[in-house]
C-alpha cells in the first residue's frame, strides 16, 4: 500500500511537470520549388538483338521523361549524370536485394524521387516493372507492373506519367487529355478541326466539310465537340457560319444553330445539355443559350444599343458567364449571371480584350488582351483583381508577337495558346505563373485556335 | 474489523481519485498544446499609482508632521512609546471615537520616534504615468534579442521551400534546434510533425542547408542555450 501511494505521488508530480519553455519563432510562408527526379534508362531484360524492342523502349522512355518534365512538378536529372553503371549495383530495388542500388548515390545528387523501371517484350506486348522511391526517407512509394501493345507506347507513357504524378502529389494530371485545334495541317487550303495529343503528336481530322472552321470546344465529359463551319446554304446559295456538334465515339454529327449571320464561339453548359453561343441574326451579336438538339433558344444579353456581346464562357458551377463586350466603347471583359443581369466589368485597361475563359475551378479567367499593337495572354481573378500578364515573346523581326486563344488544362495549372512568334501560328503551353513556356507543335502549318479537353479516362 | 473495512474503502476511494488526477494530467501534457514563449513586439505599461491625486494627499502628512515637530519642541522628554502602540494595536477605533485628546498625544509620541527617520528618509512622492522597469528585457538586451531572432527567422524562411503541390495543403509543423556556442546547428528535430513526410523533410533540409546561424550575442546566450529554439512552419 505504501509503495502504491509513493508511486502515485511520484507519477502525479511528474505528470504536472511543465514542458520546455524554449523561444518560439514563426518562420512564415516559404517558397515553392520543383522536386528533383531521377529517371535512369530502363533496364532491358529481353533479347538485345531485337531492334524493334529497343526502339519501343526508347520511345517509351522519351515519352515518360517528357511528360514528367511537362508536369512542371519535377526537375529531371540528366540520365547521363547517373552514378550507376550497367551490370553493377543498379537493380530496380535497393540493397540488400541482389544488385540493389545504394540510396547514398542519389542522396549525393540531392535527389527527391527515383523512378526505376525494367522492361521486356513478349509477343508484341511491352511489360514494364516500375518502382518509385522517395530518397530522403529511403522508402518505396509506388510500384506497378504495366502491359501494353508495342504500338501503344505513347498511350502507355501518358498512363504511367499520370499514375506517377497522382502517387507523388495526390493530384490529377493532364496527360490523358487532348487538344482541339483549327489548322491547315497537311497543306489544306481550308482550316479544319483536328484533335491531337498534348505533346502535339497524333493529329486526327474530325471535321468533314471542305470549308473554313472556327471556335472549337469540348464538352465537359469529353465525349463531344462543338465548332462553327462556313456551311453552304442551298436556299440562299451562300455560306453561313453555322454551329455543329460532333460525337467522337459514334461519329454522329448534327446542326445545332444555323441562323443567318454568326453562330459561333459556343461553349457547353456544365451538364452538357445546352450551349451558350454568339448569334447575330438581327445584325447585332448577342449571347444566346440553346439546347444541344437545337431547340429552345433563349437570349441572354441584349445590347445596350448596337453593342457587341460575344465569346461567352460559363463557370463550372453554371452560375456566371464571362464574355467580351464593347458597350463601354472598346471590347472589355465582363461577367454576368448565367440567367442574365448583374453585369460587372472586369478589365479597364488596354485597347481590345477578348476570348475570355474560366479555369476549371473558377479561380481565374484567362483572356487575350491588346495593350498596344499585339495580343498577350492575361489572367485575372473573377472579382477583377490580380491581373497578370503571362506572355511577352517577340517575332524574328523584333516586333512583339501575338499570343491568343487561351485554354486551361484540366488541372488549371497550365494554359494552352497560339502564338505567331515563329511565323505561322503554333501551339504553346505556359504555367499560370508565367513560367515553363513550351512549344507543342513544331511545323510550318498554321494553328489559329486551341481548346484543351477535360481528362479523358 | 469494521474500522479496517472502512479504512480499506477509504483507501480504494483515495487511490481512485489519485489515479483519475494522474490520467487527466498525463492527457493534458500529451494532447493539449504546450505554452511557449512567442516573440512578438509588445509594449508594456505599468501604472503604479494614480496621477495627480497623490500630489494632493501628499502635502497633508507634511503639515501634520510640522505640527508634531513644533509640539516636540515644547515637550521634549516624554517617553510613552510602548504603551500608546499597544493601545493602538488593540483598540484603535475605540480610542479614536472616545478620546480625541489621546489621539493628539499618540501622534506626538509616534512623531518623536519617527521624526529622526523622517529627516533622514523623506516620504516618497508617488506619481502616476510612470513606466516601471518590470521583468521583461529592456534596453540593449532587448534590442539584441529582437534583432537576433528576426535574423534567425528570416534566414530559415529564405532557406525553406516545399513542393508546389503541398502549398495549398495547410500543413503545419514545429521543429527545435540546438546551437553550439559559435552558432552552428548542433541538432535539429521535428517537434510536432505535419503528418506529411515530404513537408517534414523540407524543414530538416532547410536546417541542413543553413548549417550555421549567426553566433548569438553574449547577452542572450543563456536564454537559448538551455532549451534551444523552436520554429513554427509556417506559424
Amino acid at each position: 500500500m505504501r509503495l502504491i501511494f509513493t508511486l502515485i505521488l511520484f507519477l502525479s508530480t511528474t505528470a504536472f511537470a511543465q514542458s520546455d519553455s524554449s523561444v518560439y519563432l514563426k518562420v512564415g510562408k516559404g517558397k515553392t520549388q520543383k522536386s528533383l527526379m531521377a529517371l535512369p534508362y530502363f533496364k532491358y531484360s529481353g533479347q538485345k538483338n531485337n531492334i524493334k524492342n529497343l526502339t519501343a523502349k526508347d520511345d517509351l522512355y522519351k515519352k515518360l521523361f517528357s511528360n514528367l518534365e511537362l508536369s512542371s512538378y519535377f526537375t529531371m536529372i540528366d540520365p547521363k549524370a547517373n552514378l550507376e553503371t550497367e551490370n553493377k549495383n543498379d537493380g530496380l530495388k535497393p540493397a540488400p536485394h541482389s544488385q540493389g542500388f545504394d540510396y547514398k548515390n542519389w542522396e549525393n545528387l540531392n535527389t527527391d524521387y527515383l523512378v526505376k523501371a525494367g522492361f521486356r517484350v513478349i509477343r508484341g506486348n511491352i511489360e514494364l516493372d516500375l518502382y518509385t522511391y522517395y530518397i530522403p526517407s529511403k522508402k518505396m512509394i509506388y510500384g506497378r507492373n504495366y502491359n501494353a501493345k508495342i504500338e501503344h507506347t505513347s498511350l502507355l507513357g501518358n498512363r504511367i506519367a499520370s499514375d506517377l504524378v497522382k502517387a507523388i502529389t495526390g493530384k490529377e494530371s493532364f496527360f490523358n487529355s487532348k487538344l482541339l485545334t483549327i489548322s491547315n495541317y497537311g497543306g489544306r487550303k481550308d482550316k479544319s478541326v483536328f484533335t491531337m495529343d498534348i505533346d502535339g503528336s497524333n493529329l486526327k481530322k474530325v471535321s468533314n466539310l471542305n470549308t473554313t472552321h472556327l471556335s472549337p470546344t469540348w464538352s465537359n465529359d469529353g465525349k463531344r465537340i462543338a465548332y462553327t463551319a462556313y456551311a453552304f446554304h442551298t436556299r440562299s446559295r451562300m455560306r453561313n457560319p453555322d454551329l455543329f456538334v460532333y460525337e467522337l465515339a459514334t461519329k454522329k454529327r448534327w446542326l445545332v444553330s444555323y441562323k443567318k449571320g454568326t453562330n459561333s464561339g459556343a461553349v457547353f453548359s456544365p451538364d452538357d445539355s445546352s450551349l451558350y453561343l454568339t448569334i447575330s441574326k438581327n445584325g447585332t451579336p448577342n449571347i444566346y443559350k440553346v439546347n444541344t438538339d437545337g431547340k429552345n433558344f433563349q437570349k441572354i444579353t441584349n445590347g445596350p444599343g448596337r453593342a457587341l456581346n460575344i465569346e461567352p464562357d460559363i463557370s463550372s458551377d453554371g452560375k456566371k458567364i464571362v464574355f467580351s463586350s464593347d458597350k463601354s466603347g472598346q471590347p472589355m471583359i465582363y461577367t454576368m449571371n448565367a440567367s442574365g443581369g448583374n453585369t460587372k466589368r472586369l478589365t479597364f485597361g488596354g485597347i481590345y480584350n477578348s476570348q475570355p475563359t474560366w479555369s476549371p475551378k473558377d479561380k481565374w479567367i484567362a483572356f487575350a488582351g491588346q495593350q498596344t499593337k499585339n495580343y498577350d495572354i492575361y489572367i485575372i481573378k473573377p472579382d477583377g483583381k490580380q491581373i497578370k500578364k503571362l506572355t511577352s515573346a517577340f517575332k524574328r523581326n523584333g516586333k512583339p508577337a501575338n499570343n491568343e486563344s487561351p485554354s486551361f488544362s484540366p488541372d488549371g495549372r497550365k494554359i494552352a495558346f497560339v502564338s505567331d512568334r515563329h511565323g505561322p501560328r503554333q501551339i504553346y503551353t505556359i504555367n499560370i505563373d508565367g513560367t515553363g513556356e513550351k512549344r507543342i507543335t513544331n511545323d510550318n502549318y498554321d494553328y489559329s485556335e486551341v481548346s484543351w479537353s477535360p481528362s479523358l479516362d | 474489523m469494521k474500522q479496517q473495512s472502512g479504512f480499506k474503502k477509504f483507501l480504494i476511494f483515495s487511490l481512485a481519485i489519485h489515479l483519475g488526477f494522474f490520467i487527466i494530467s498525463v492527457a493534458k501534457v500529451t494532447f493539449l498544446p504546450k505554452k511557449t514563449i512567442t516573440i512578438e513586439p509588445t509594449m508594456r505599461v505599468d501604472i503604479v499609482a494614480l496621477p495627480d491625486k497623490i500630489d494632493k494627499i501628499a502635502p497633508a502628512p507634511k503639515k501634520a508632521e510640522e505640527k508634531t515637530i513644533k509640539k516636540l519642541a515644547k515637550i521634549p522628554k516624554k517617553k510613552p512609546a510602548k504603551k500608546p502602540k499597544k493601545k493602538l494595536a488593540k483598540k484603535p477605533k475605540e480610542k479614536l471615537a472616545d478620546k480625541p485628546k489621546e489621539e493628539k498625544s499618540e501622534p506626538e509620541a509616534t512623531s518623536k520616534e519617527t521624526a529622526p527617520e523622517e529627516t533622514s528618509e523623506p516620504v516618497p512622492v508617488i506619481k502616476g504615468n510612470v513606466l516601471s522597469k518590470g521583468t521583461q528585457l529592456e534596453g540593449l538586451v532587448k534590442l539584441d534579442f529582437d534583432d537576433y531572432f528576426d535574423l534567425i527567422a528570416s534566414t530559415v524562411n529564405s532557406n525553406w521551400s516545399t513542393p508546389e503541390w503541398l502549398s495549398e495543403e495547410q500543413l503545419r509543423a514545429t521543429a527545435i534546434i540546438k546551437l553550439n556556442p559559435d552558432g552552428s546547428i548542433a541538432s535539429r528535430a521535428i517537434k510536432e510533425s505535419s503528418g506529411n513526410d515530404v513537408f517534414d523533410n523540407s524543414i530538416l533540409k532547410a536546417f541542413d542547408t543553413i548549417g550555421r546561424l549567426p553566433e548569438p550575442p553574449e547577452r542572450i546566450k543563456s536564454l537559448i542555450n538551455a532549451y534551444g529554439i523552436s520554429f513554427g512552419f509556417p506559424e
